[in-house]
C-alpha cells in the first residue's frame, strides 16, 4: 500500500519533470535567445517579442491537440502518444523548415537589394548563426551615435504642459516620433529622436553631397535663392508677409495656417513672437536703461581712466575712445547711436567698426552695419513663431527645401537645445557636435556625411532583419537543438502517466478484492 | 504552556513589527519634531493594520473556543488569521508596490523631485535633508529679520514649523517664488536648463522672453544686497539692505530657480598680463569697482532686462579670478524653487517619508507574522480542532463497528461499464468513501 503510493509520488515527480523539460524549456530558453531583440530599440510592435509567442504558441497547439485526442480517442492510449508525438515533431521542425526554405530565399533577394544600395551583407548560413551578434553590434552603433548627438531613441518635447512658448499648440505624429508646430515645424522643446535626427541628418547631407558631386556649393546656393526670395518684392515669402490672397502665390495650393494676417500677428508691432527675442525695439531699451544708469556714474569714469593710463602707452587714443563712449552714455542710447560711434572710433587707420565686421567674416567692410549686427544676435536670441512658415517654406526647389529645413534643425534648433547635429568647423577644421551647452563643448563629430549616410542604409535593413528574420531565427535556433528533446520528454511524461495508472489499478484490484 | 506559547506567539509576531516599526521611525520621528502628527503617519498606518490583525487574532480565538470540536470551523478561523496576517503585513504592500501605485504618486507630488529609490531603503538620510531645509530657512529669515530678532535664533529653530508665523512666511513667499517664479517660465527654457541643456539661447530665451506677473505679496523685512566685489583685503559679504519702496513686486529670476551661484573662471580665459592689469586697477579702488558693478546689477535689475536681481560679481580672494553670478534666493530668505516647493509642502513629505520605515518592516517582518499565524493556528486546532479526520478509511476498529456490508458490486459494474483504469479506480474509491459514511 505505502509502497505504491511511494512509487505514485516518484512517478509524478517524474511526470512533471519530464514534462517541463520539453516545451516549457523550450519557450524558456526562446525568451533567452531573444532577450536582445525584445530589448532592441529597433523592432517595432510586437516583434520584439515574436519570437516568444510563435514559441508559446506552438506549445498551445500542441496542448489543444492533447486535448482533442483525448476527447476522440479515449481508449488507445498508444494511438494517443503516437499522434501527439507526430505533432510535436512537425510543429517543431515546421519553424526550422520555413526558415530554411521559404525565408532564407526571401532573405537572399532582400540581402542582394542592399548590396546593390552598397551595403555589405552576411550569407544566410552567417545571419542564422550569429544574428544576435549582429543585433548587439547595430545597438552599439546606435548607441554611440545617440551619445554623439546627445539624444536618446525617443525624442522628447520639453514644452511645459504640451504648449510652445507662445502657447500654440503641439501635436505629436508616431510614427515620425516627432512634436509638431501648426507650422509643420518642430516644436520648440523638440529634441530628436533617432528617426527624426536621421531623417533631418539626410536630408543635410545627401543633398549637400549631391551638389558636391556637381561641383556645386549648396550653402551658397541656398543664399542665393533665399536672397532672391527675400528681395523680389513679388516672391512668395514676401507675399507672404504682406498678406495676399493665396490665388496670388506662384505655388500650387497655398493656405494660410490660420489667417493672412498670420504672419503681421507674429512679427509686426506687439507680435506674439516679438516677445521671446532681442527685436530692436527691445535692445533700444535696454541700451537707454544701460546709457541712463552708467552715465550718471562719476565712477566709470574714473575707472576707466585709470584702466587707460595702465595700458600700452597709447593711453591718448584711449582716453579719447573713452570720452567718445562716455559721451553717448545717457537715456538716449539706442543701436544707431551704438553703431554711429562704433564706426568712427579710428584705430590705427581703420574704424573700429570695419574691424569688429572683419571679426564677423565680412570681408572688406568699412563699418559695422544694423544688419551684421542683427546677424550676429540671431544665432544668440531668435524665435521662429510656431504659427508662421519660414522663409524655407518658399523655396521652389524640394531638394534645396528639405536641406534649408534640415540645415536649420541641425544648426540652429539644434544648438538651441543642447543637441548639435552639424556642427561649425573651428579654425583647425574640428566639428564639434552634440551637446554644446553653458558648460559643455559637445564632441568631436566622429561622422563624415558618407559614414553617415553608410550608417542609415546599413540600420534600416538590420531594422528589417530584426523585424522580418529574427524573431524566426530565435525560434529556429532552439528549435533545432530541442525537436527531438521535446518529442522524447513529451512521451517521457505519457509514460510516467501511464506508469502511475497503471499503479492506481494495483490500489483499485486490492481494494474490489478486499484484502487490505 | 500552551497559553504561554501562544502569548510568546502573537508577541513576536505584530508586537514586535510594530517595534521594529517605531525603532526605525525615530529619525524621522526626531528631524520632524516640529511637524506635529505627520511624521507619525507611518507608525499610525502600522498601527491599524497591527489593529486590524488584533481584532482577527481575538475574533478567530474566541470563536475556535465556541467551536470547540468542529476542525472545519476551527480550521476555518486558522485560514482567516493567516490571511489576515499576509494581507496587513506584505500583502496590501504589494498591491501598492507592484502598478507603481506609490512610486507614481510621489512622482507627481514632488514632480519627479524626489524619486522612489531615494527614499525605499534611504529614508532616514532623507528626513535629514527635510529637516535642514527648515533649520536653514529659519537661520536665513531670522538674519533679514523676518522672524522676529526679539525672541532668539535658538527659539526659532525650536518651535520651527509649529510656530504660525513660520507656516505663514513659508506659504506666502514660497506662492511668490511659485507664480511670479516659476509658473512664468512658458515653453521648454526652463525644462532645459533643469535637463542640463542650458545653451546661450536657452539662458538669453529665460532673461529676455516677456513674463506675466501677478500683484502677489512677499514678506521681507530687510533685503541684504551682496557685496559684488571681494579681495583679500575687501572681503564684505553683504554691502546693506536695499531700499525696493512700497509698491516693489518680487519677482524671480532663472537664476533664483536654480538656486546656486554660476562661477566663470576668469583666470582661465584671460592672459596673465590682462588679469594682473585689472587686478591692480581693482586692488587700488574697490570702491569704484562695487560702484560700477551696482550700476551694472541695477541695469540687470530694470524691467528692460531680467526685471528682478541677478548680482554679477567678482570674486579675487585667494589669487583666483572668478566671475560669480549669484541670485536673489538667499538674501530673500530663499531656498532654490526645488527646495521651496519641498519646504512648502514639508509636512507631506514627512507624512510620505514616515511610510517608508513602516513599509520596509512590514515586507521584512510580514514572514514571521504569517510564520507566527501559523503556529498559533496549529496550537488552536490541536486544543479545540478535535479529532483528526480520517481521509482513507484506515483506522481498523472503526470500520470493525460498521453497519453490515451491503453488496453494491452489480451496480458498481453495471456503472463502470465503459470506464477506463483510472475512472474506474476514482469512482471505487469515493462510492467506498462515501458508503463507508454513511
Amino acid at each position: 500500500m505505502v509502497k505504491t503510493r511511494r512509487k505514485i509520488t516518484t512517478l509524478r515527480v517524474l511526470q512533471v519533470l519530464f514534462y517541463a523539460l520539453g516545451f516549457p524549456l523550450f519557450v524558456h530558453l526562446v525568451m533567452l535567445v531573444a532577450r536582445p531583440l525584445s530589448d532592441s530599440n529597433l523592432t517595432t510592435g510586437i516583434n520584439g517579442s515574436l519570437s516568444i509567442l510563435i514559441a508559446a504558441a506552438m506549445w498551445v497547439v500542441v496542448i489543444l491537440v492533447q486535448l482533442l485526442m483525448r476527447a476522440v480517442c479515449r481508449k488507445n492510449r498508444m494511438a494517443r502518444a503516437v499522434i501527439v508525438a507526430l505533432v510535436a515533431a512537425v510543429i517543431t521542425i515546421a519553424p526550422i523548415l520555413y526558415s530554411d526554405f521559404l525565408l532564407k530565399s526571401k532573405y537572399e533577394e532582400d540581402a542582394a537589394a542592399a548590396a546593390e544600395k552598397g551595403l555589405e551583407t552576411e550569407n544566410y548560413e552567417t545571419q542564422i548563426t550569429e544574428y544576435s551578434e549582429f543585433v548587439a553590434a547595430t545597438n552599439a552603433e546606435i548607441a554611440e551615435f545617440l551619445e554623439v548627438f546627445n539624444i536618446e531613441f525617443a525624442s522628447r518635447d520639453y514644452n511645459r504642459g504640451g504648449a510652445n512658448t507662445d502657447l500654440s499648440e503641439v501635436t505629436y505624429d508616431p510614427e515620425t516620433d516627432a512634436y509638431y508646430s501648426a507650422n509643420g515645424m518642430y516644436s520648440d522643446g523638440y529634441r530628436f529622436g533617432y528617426l527624426a535626427a536621421k531623417k533631418v541628418l539626410t536630408d543635410y547631407y545627401s543633398n549637400k553631397l549631391a551638389y558636391e558631386a556637381e561641383d556645386k556649393d549648396i550653402d551658397e546656393e541656398l543664399a542665393k535663392v533665399l536672397a532672391k526670395l527675400e528681395s523680389n518684392a513679388n516672391s512668395d515669402w514676401n507675399k507672404y508677409k504682406r498678406g495676399a490672397s493665396a490665388s496670388s502665390f506662384a505655388m500650387e495650393g497655398f493656405e494660410y495656417i490660420t489667417s493672412p494676417t498670420e504672419y503681421e500677428d507674429a512679427y509686426g508691432e506687439d507680435g506674439s513672437a516679438t516677445k521671446y527675442y532681442l527685436t530692436e525695439e527691445r535692445l533700444n531699451s535696454i541700451l537707454s536703461v544701460i546709457g541712463e544708469k552708467f552715465g550718471n556714474n562719476a565712477e566709470l569714469k574714473t575707472l576707466l581712466g585709470v584702466f587707460a593710463g595702465k595700458g600700452d602707452g597709447s593711453s591718448e587714443g584711449i582716453s579719447a575712445i573713452i570720452d567718445q563712449l562716455l559721451a553717448i552714455l545717457n537715456k538716449d542710447l539706442d543701436v544707431d547711436t551704438l553703431l554711429g560711434v562704433v564706426n568712427k572710433i579710428n584705430l590705427s587707420g581703420q574704424s573700429l567698426g570695419g574691424m569688429l565686421a572683419g571679426l564677423l567674416g565680412e570681408e572688406g567692410a568699412t563699418e559695422l552695419t544694423k544688419d551684421m549686427l542683427f546677424g550676429l544676435l540671431v544665432n544668440f536670441s531668435s524665435y521662429q513663431s510656431p504659427m508662421t512658415y519660414p522663409v524655407y517654406y518658399f523655396i521652389e526647389d524640394a531638394n534645396l527645401r528639405d536641406y534649408a529645413y534640415a540645415k536649420y534643425y541641425a544648426t540652429v534648433h539644434g544648438a538651441t537645445l543642447g543637441s548639435v547635429l552639424v556642427g561649425t568647423p573651428d579654425a583647425n577644421g574640428n566639428e564639434y557636435v552634440g551637446e554644446i551647452t553653458m558648460s559643455t563643448s559637445g564632441t568631436l563629430n566622429p561622422y563624415s556625411g558618407e559614414d553617415l549616410l553608410y550608417m542609415f542604409n546599413k540600420w534600416d535593413f538590420e531594422q528589417k532583419l530584426q523585424n522580418e528574420y529574427y524573431p524566426i531565427f530565435a525560434v529556429r535556433e532552439i528549435a533545432l537543438k530541442m525537436s527531438a528533446v521535446i518529442v522524447f520528454t513529451l512521451m517521457a511524461a505519457y509514460f510516467f502517466t501511464a506508469q502511475i495508472d497503471k499503479q492506481y489499478a494495483k490500489l483499485t484490484l486490492k481494494t474490489e478484492g478486499g484484502n487490505r | 504552556m500552551k497559553r504561554f506559547l501562544k502569548i510568546i506567539l502573537f508577541l513576536i509576531g505584530f508586537p514586535a513589527l510594530l517595534g521594529f516599526v517605531v525603532w526605525k521611525s525615530l529619525t524621522v520621528i526626531q528631524e520632524g519634531s516640529t511637524y506635529g502628527f505627520w511624521p507619525y503617519v507611518g507608525i499610525i498606518l502600522a498601527g491599524v493594520f497591527a489593529l486590524v490583525y488584533l481584532i482577527a487574532f481575538i475574533i478567530t480565538g474566541v470563536k475556535a473556543k465556541k467551536n470547540a470540536g468542529n476542525r472545519k470551523k476551527v480550521m476555518g478561523g486558522v485560514i482567516a488569521l493567516v490571511i489576515v496576517s499576509f494581507v496587513m503585513t506584505a500583502g496590501l504592500w504589494l498591491v501598492i508596490d507592484i502598478p507603481k501605485l506609490l512610486p507614481d504618486i510621489l512622482n507627481s507630488a514632488t514632480s519627479g523631485t524626489i524619486g522612489f529609490d531615494d527614499l525605499r531603503e534611504n529614508y532616514a538620510a532623507q528626513s535629514e535633508v527635510h529637516s535642514n531645509l527648515l533649520d536653514e530657512f529659519i537661520k536665513l529669515n531670522y538674519k533679514n529679520k523676518n522672524l522676529d530678532n526679539e525672541y532668539s535664533l535658538d527659539y526659532w529653530l525650536e518651535v520651527g514649523y509649529s510656530a504660525p508665523e513660520v507656516q505663514e512666511l513659508i506659504a506666502t513667499n514660497f506662492k511668490s517664488m511659485d507664480k511670479n517664479g516659476y509658473v512664468t517660465f512658458k515653453g521648454p527654457w526652463i525644462n532645459l536648463a533643469d535637463g542640463g541643456r542650458l545653451t546661450i539661447p536657452v539662458l538669453v530665451h529665460l532673461i529676455i522672453n516677456e513674463r506675466e506677473f501677478q500683484d502677489l505679496p512677499y514678506m521681507l523685512e530687510y533685503e541684504l544686497v551682496p557685496n559684488p566685489y571681494k579681495d583679500d583685503d575687501f572681503n564684505y559679504a553683504y554691502q546693506g539692505a536695499a531700499d525696493r519702496g512700497e509698491d516693489y513686486l518680487v519677482k524671480w529670476s532663472i537664476l533664483d530657480m536654480q538656486g546656486t551661484p554660476m562661477e566663470i573662471d576668469l583666470g582661465g580665459i584671460l592672459s596673465d598680463d590682462i588679469k594682473t592689469t585689472i587686478l591692480g586697477v581693482t586692488g587700488l579702488m574697490p570702491e569704484a569697482i562695487v560702484s560700477v558693478l551696482n550700476t551694472l546689477n541695477d541695469c540687470i535689475a530694470d524691467d528692460a532686462l531680467a526685471g528682478t536681481p541677478i548680482y554679477i560679481g567678482l570674486d579675487a580672494r585667494n589669487g583666483d579670478f572668478k566671475l560669480v553670478i549669484s541670485s536673489t534666493v538667499e538674501t530673500r530668505g530663499m531656498w532654490d524653487y526645488k527646495k521651496s516647493a519641498w519646504l512648502n509642502s514639508n509636512h507631506l513629505l514627512f507624512a510620505v517619508i514616515s511610510i517608508f520605515p513602516a513599509r520596509q518592516w512590514l515586507y521584512i517582518w510580514g514572514a514571521v507574522v504569517v510564520f507566527s499565524s501559523v503556529a498559533v493556528g496549529a496550537l488552536r486546532l490541536k486544543e479545540f480542532g478535535g479529532e483528526e479526520e480520517d481521509d482513507e478509511g484506515e483506522n481498523e476498529q472503526n470500520n470493525a463497528n460498521a453497519k453490515p456490508e451491503v453488496d453494491y458490486s452489480e451496480i458498481d459494474a453495471e456503472v463502470t461499464k465503459g470506464m477506463s483504469v483510472y475512472e474506474r479506480t476514482f469512482y471505487m474509491a469515493t462510492q467506498e468513501r462515501n458508503r463507508r459514511r454513511y
